[in-house]
């Protein structure tokens, strides 16, 4: 069983990017991803008024496969965290992903601190762009981190092409602070990320359907773990994180 | 199908990438990569000239199985012209390395123009180390191959490194603007895009590179070898495109 904790559905024109829930579940099932979860490419509170409405929708339309997050925007504050407490209640969102390199806010100061800390309040990870951007930046999310310590963030990308080891040295300081595999085509940097970390903080992840699953389960196959550390990086990890029960449990 | 690396990385290495023209064979042995075109790293003593000659020694020791570029580094000015000229009419090299990252450039800059100049008036393809911060940006790259249209470039990495995505569209754009730039495939996260360009400019403005050590070969031929195009496309982009720049001056 493979889960995949990083994924997107979406259709944004103006960025010329159309991946629907379609579209990613019939690349899960070429790659045999299990579940995945989902964040759109727009903020909420936004210029989309549906976009989380859309992610539940994808989700209700796929209620094994997908998992649904919020990609939100703190510069709206209160209404920021308003609308992320509907969504939990009503839309079944189980998680929170930023870009604050989208919505333009240092990840360490008062707005996004309180929507981290509410996410936490409410079991929520949040899973953070890492890497590559300014406003991204490992060492920038580390100041959130500290102040947020009961909840659980992801660093994606293991900080990018550009900043893996200052991802690592992030991950390694801050017990709340996991890593996701997605995108980065270096299998030597997720086997710096178990060495370093251990098998238990990092997460399988795919950036799919931009990127390719098959290559993103492939790359962590030629990091040359332990199977039990490759099966906590695919499954268990996300698995415990969400409460998902794995096969070996039903 | 013959497969060429056209991007791969030999000699020791200032930035801890070193490669041994032993490991290089064994690792291209072992995902049937028939040729690879070299290209010196940066020696721990900085200077370029030595590793161009170690480049050539290596392909004239393994005619069948590497041909090589040449490395200079623009700050050098008429040095690094004289350079260029000798590599090419004294060590047979005939692709032309720029590396804005390491070399400290801006790609288009006022100092590349005579190097780029020379390339084209001698049927050199320039390769450019593409996507680093503030450096070689697509539309920087752009901004050169508009500047040099008799010239060919073969822009590395997609053009971009950028995990947000963000970059694609900008090297969507420069392709589609310069006829004269190639699209190497390492570490290319988004497949659509290669896959839309193929379809809309030709196969042939796609060229298959490892950017080994750095990528892992076996992951970047694979990369080439899921793109949903044709096998003739693909055979083109894994060998074709860049044998046509190599045979005829070999």
């Amino acid at each position: 069983m493979i889960l995949d904790s990083h994924a997107h559905v979406d259709v944004v024109p103006a960025l010329g990017w159309y991946d629907t829930a379609e579209k990613l579940v019939q690349r899960m099932d070429q790659a045999g991803i299990a579940k995945a979860a989902i964040s759109g490419y727009m903020n909420a509170p936004g210029p989309n008024p549906d976009s989380l409405k859309m992610i539940a929708a994808a989700v209700e339309k796929y209620p094994d496969r997908l998992i649904g997050y919020a990609r939100m925007d703190p510069w709206f504050d209160d209404a920021c965290i308003r609308a992320l407490e509907d969504a939990v209640t009503h839309l079944g969102i189980r998680g929170v992903k930023l870009h604050p390199a989208h919505y333009t806010l240092f990840p360490f100061g008062p707005l996004t601190v309180k929507l981290v800390k509410r996410a936490g309040e409410l079991g929520l990870p949040v899973l953070f762009h890492c890497g590559d951007e300014i406003m991204c930046l490992p060492y920038q999310i580390d100041r959130l981190a500290a102040q947020c310590p009961d909840t659980t963030i992801i660093l994606a990308h293991i900080g990018g092409f550009f900043s893996g080891e200052a991802a690592l040295n992030v991950a390694a300081r801050r017990p709340n602070v996991l890593v996701d595999t997605s995108e980065i085509p270096l299998p030597d940097m997720i086997r710096k990320a178990v060495d370093r970390l251990g098998a238990e903080k990092v997460l399988f992840g795919t950036d799919a359907p931009c990127c390719d699953i098959i290559l993103e389960i492939m790359k962590v196959k030629l990091a040359g773990l332990t199977p039990d550390q490759e099966r906590l990086v695919m499954s268990e990890n996300y698995a415990k994180l969400m409460a998902i029960p794995l096969e070996k449990d039903l | 199908m013959k497969i060429i690396d056209a991007h791969a990385y030999i000699g020791e290495s200032l930035f801890n990438q070193p490669q041994s023209v032993t490991e290089l064979l064994q690792r291209m042995d072992a995902c049937g990569v028939d040729t690879a075109v070299l290209a010196p790293n940066r020696p721990k003593q900085y200077a370029l000239w030595p590793a161009n000659q170690m480049v050539a020694d290596v392909t004239k020791k393994y005619p069948d199985r590497f041909w090589g570029m040449v490395r200079v580094d623009p700050w050098q000015g008429q040095d690094a012209l004289d350079d260029l000229k000798r590599a090419r009419e004294q060590l047979g090299l005939r692709i032309l390395l720029l590396h804005p990252w390491e070399e400290q450039f801006q790609i288009a800059s006022s100092n590349v123009d005579p190097l780029v100049e020379y390339a084209a008036r001698n049927d050199m393809p320039v390769m450019i180390e593409a996507g680093y911060p503030l450096v070689s940006h697509p539309l920087d790259i752009a901004e050169l191959a508009n500047r040099h249209p008799q010239a060919t470039f073969i822009a590395t990495h997609g053009l971009q490194l950028d995990s947000a995505g963000f970059a694609l569209t900008d090297a969507d754009l420069t392709m589609r603007e310069c006829k004269n730039i190639i699209m190497e495939t390492s570490g290319m996260i988004a497949p659509e895009t290669m896959e839309n360009l193929a379809r809309d400019l030709g196969c042939e403005r796609l060229m298959f590179g490892s950017h080994s050590p750095w990528f892992d070969l076996r992951l970047e031929v694979e990369r080439v070898k899921l793109l949903n195009l044709p096998s003739d496309q693909i055979a083109m982009v894994l060998g074709g495109n860049i044998e046509r720049f190599i045979i005829p001056s070999a």
